[in-house]
């Protein structure tokens, strides 16, 4: 019996393990024919659309051999490098990508690094549209409005309201909100994506302008002016930021001497942790906020206008026009656009794009005895009409590009001549005041909505 | 009091040698010291826990509640004591303890052999840990815990095809098993229990001591970065992660943690297959279940495992 129950334990025992071992031997053929596959991948489909070189990280199961750039094709194209480490490939957004768009990026002959076995990559993912904001004031009828809607969507929505909003900057889950007092003094406060107020006391009482927020630090960034008489005022202008996650207190920003800064204009630089500033000398400098007394001076200029979506420039004028001033090296490049038949260029109000730059022209018209805006696409060479008002009486106000160079927002007074203020003593507008959003690719008018300060 | 002894001698060695300045061990000799104090520390407590949970099962525990709540059918009987790690969820050290307590109250060698491969895996510690270290990226949960349950279920067929089941065991723990139950008469239930927790204790930790100075030796002789270079071959990573896993002796219910940094660098079934492997036959293992089965059995049972191991290893690398 011993030896049965022996005998048929062994044939049990062989069985297994030849099965086992047929098995094992059949999965290593077809394992070793197979080259590196897609295990994962990582992209954030928001930040792509608002950064410059934003990264898709793209795991293969196993280590692989150096992917060149020839290797990787894009639909639709995109400027882009790939670097490989290990069982990562990475492929670099060189420029925001477009808007609510399905892009697939297909990686070709990518190398098993132990046998050499190759294969097709493949991923697709779609991005973000913007979620927009903009200040519809009431003009006296009720509450002003914070207004959000897409920019191919036609839903709209109140996101925030309250007497008297002179100002706002949209962070992705917060708006800041500074509303005017009876007084004409300023409040600021930090308003939550489920209503929630916080509070941010100001230097004193007096009047906050020029509010920006900056997406990537989480900071906001405004200038102050205290109230009373303008020989004993402690701050005049003076450029401060506060940082709502953390102390919640405003800290003046602190120029070449160590002194805070009190600026003509000033803005946040994308994709960094620098503020480029005017001074009231008109002198220009760039603050690394993140770096104690890190303060570079980039020359005089008679205006600062808009930095670009990139973060590598910014727009400023000179006696003779305007120039394009590199960040980085403080060098400076004339932009010499190729203007409309009688057009002429006043002020900063350009901006430059990944290729080419805005350029808000004016022509003389004789029929109404004035001028004429028009915002024009520059580049090559070459100058496109974008956009000019329906009414010749109407004028271009500002501009904003959106931060992947897909679309522009004009805000517009569709007739100067009827155009009623609205009394805000700070930042005022237009009763009339709308914005226009334009594709610039095709140059098509896309959504026009009636307000002004688009947060992209 | 062997294996105490020589528990408390490499702590105690390892512990003066950090005071001794300029007359310190070489490197070597401290990292063996410290990879096999490693395996104690993260062992020890799950060994404790084993035999206490053995206990319970031999003792407080009538002896007849398993035979009585488990299926007849002898497949689905072992399905079912594969699942018993979600109620006694110990990890393979403190499975033999209580494998062990199993045979003594009824159990087949081959059912108590599917509950020892099944429980370290098939259990809530080891399925969290696994989550929380790769969540469901390539199927690794997944197939770690359909593979450690087929794995156990193959194994405890394989071995039930055995009829002389008690000649699958050692002499002595045959001769224990077939001791009648009336050599306790006179005793408390209590006072059993402590001569059980004496016997077991004195049974599994030399073993456990044994298990922990390989370990430690075997890691420090074979460098990591040897198995580390293997790792992008779709066969020789598997090899690679199984010797590794055999070597370390890790406990599972921390081994995901330790295998998480390797798996940027070994293919997905590689790991898999770490997780599977490890768990069921180690150093550590081998040594503990050497109390329990003649060396022809651990043979047999190793080479089975490897095989389906890898099997299951080379399935998520041909599918993931």
């Amino acid at each position: 019996m011993a030896n049965l129950s022996e005998s048929r334990f062994r044939r049990a025992f062989v069985a297994t393990v030849t099965v086992l071992v047929v098995l094992v031997g059949g999965f290593v053929a077809l394992t070793s024919q197979q080259g590196p596959k897609l295990s994962s991948a990582q992209i954030d489909v928001g930040g792509v659309v608002t950064k410059s070189n934003e990264q898709l990280r793209m795991f293969a199961n196993q280590q692989v051999r150096p992917v060149t750039a020839a290797q990787v094709r894009i639909t639709p194209s995109a400027r882009f490098a790939v670097t490989t480490a290990g069982s990562v490939i990475a492929v670099q957004f060189a420029n925001p990508l477009r808007y609510g768009t399905r892009y697939r990026v297909s990686v070709d002959g990518v190398a098993s690094a132990s046998d050499g076995q190759s294969s097709s990559i493949t991923y697709e993912f779609s991005t973000e549209s913007p979620t927009l904001y903009y200040l519809h004031r009431s003009g006296g009828s009720g509450p002003d409005q914070i207004m959000t809607t897409g920019i191919r969507q036609p839903s709209l929505r109140v996101a925030y309201s309250a007497p008297r909003i002179q100002a706002f900057a949209a962070f992705p889950h917060a708006l800041a909100v500074v509303t005017l007092s009876a007084s004409g003094h300023s409040s600021l406060n930090l308003i939550g994506s489920q209503g929630q107020v916080e509070h941010i006391n100001l230097p004193g009482a007096g009047t906050v302008d020029q509010l920006q927020a900056d997406e990537d630090s989480g900071i906001l960034g405004f200038t102050f002016t205290d109230a009373g008489p303008t020989p004993k005022r402690a701050y005049s202008d003076t450029l401060f930021t506060v940082d709502p996650n953390g102390t919640a207190v405003p800290q003046p920003v602190k120029g070449l001497d160590g002194q805070p800064v009190s600026v003509l204009d000033w803005s946040f630089v994308p994709s960094s942790s620098e503020i480029v500033a005017q001074n009231i000398d008109e002198s220009t400098i760039l603050i690394d906020t993140a770096k104690a007394n890190s303060v570079t001076p980039l020359g005089t200029f008679l205006e600062l206008g808009a930095v670009a979506a990139d973060g590598k420039s910014v727009v400023v004028v000179d006696v003779n026009g305007q120039l394009q001033l590199s960040l980085a090296t403080g060098k400076t490049t004339r932009l010499s656009p190729a203007l409309l038949h009688g057009a002429t260029v006043m002020g900063a109000a350009a901006e430059t794009l990944t290729t080419g730059w805005l350029q808000q022209e004016s022509v003389y018209d004789k029929k109404i005895r004035g001028f004429v805006s028009h915002l024009v696409l520059n580049g090559a060479g070459q100058a496109r009409e974008l956009f000019h008002p329906v009414n010749p009486k109407g004028s271009i106000e500002s501009f904003s590009v959106s931060p992947n160079s897909e679309y522009v927002a004009i805000e517009t007074v569709p007739n100067v001549s009827t155009s009623v203020d609205d009394g805000y003593v700070v930042n005022g507008r237009s009763k009339s005041v709308t914005t226009n959003f334009v594709d610039i690719a095709t140059g098509a008018l896309v959504k026009s909505v009636t307000g002004f300060g688009v947060q992209w | 009091m062997v294996g105490v002894a020589g528990i408390v001698a490499l702590f105690v060695v390892r512990g003066i040698s950090s005071t001794w300045g300029g007359l310190a061990l070489p490197n070597e000799a401290q990292d063996f010291l410290t990879l096999s104090i490693s395996v104690i520390i993260e062992s020890l407590p799950f060994v404790i826990l084993g035999i206490v949970l053995s206990i319970a099962v031999q003792v407080w525990v009538p002896d007849t509640l398993f035979v009585r709540l488990l299926p007849k059918n002898r497949v689905l009987r072992r399905v079912a004591i594969s699942l018993l790690g979600v109620l006694l969820p110990v990890c393979e050290c403190g499975n033999v303890p209580l494998a062990r307590g199993l045979i003594v109250k009824g159990l087949t060698v081959a059912e108590s052999m599917t509950f020892l491969l099944a429980a370290p895996i098939v259990n809530p510690i080891t399925i969290i840990t696994t989550a929380q270290a790769f969540g469901w990226t390539n199927g690794i949960l997944i197939a770690r815990v359909a593979g450690g349950f087929l794995i156990a279920n193959l194994i405890g067929w394989l071995f039930s095809r055995h009829a002389n089941q008690p000649g699958l065991l050692t002499p002595r723990f045959a001769a224990e098993c077939a001791l009648p139950p009336s050599h306790e008469h006179g005793e408390t239930r209590w006072g059993q229990s402590v001569e059980l927790f004496v016997h077991e204790a004195g049974t599994i930790l030399p073993a456990l001591f044994l298990g922990a100075v390989a370990a430690g030796l075997v890691q420090v002789v074979v460098p990591r970065q040897v198995l580390v270079t293997l790792g992008s071959n779709p066969l020789w990573s598997i090899l690679a992660m199984m010797v590794l896993a055999f070597i370390i002796s890790v406990c599972s219910n921390v081994d995901a943690f330790f295998i998480l940094p390797f798996a940027t660098t070994f293919l997905p079934g590689s790991i898999v297959s770490f997780l599977v492997f490890g768990p069921l036959i180690d150093i550590k293992m081998l040594a503990l279940m050497r109390t329990t089965f003649r060396v022809r059995v651990l043979v047999q049972l190793t080479i089975v495992v490897a095989l389906a191991s890898a099997l299951v290893g080379l399935v998520v690398n041909f599918v993931s």
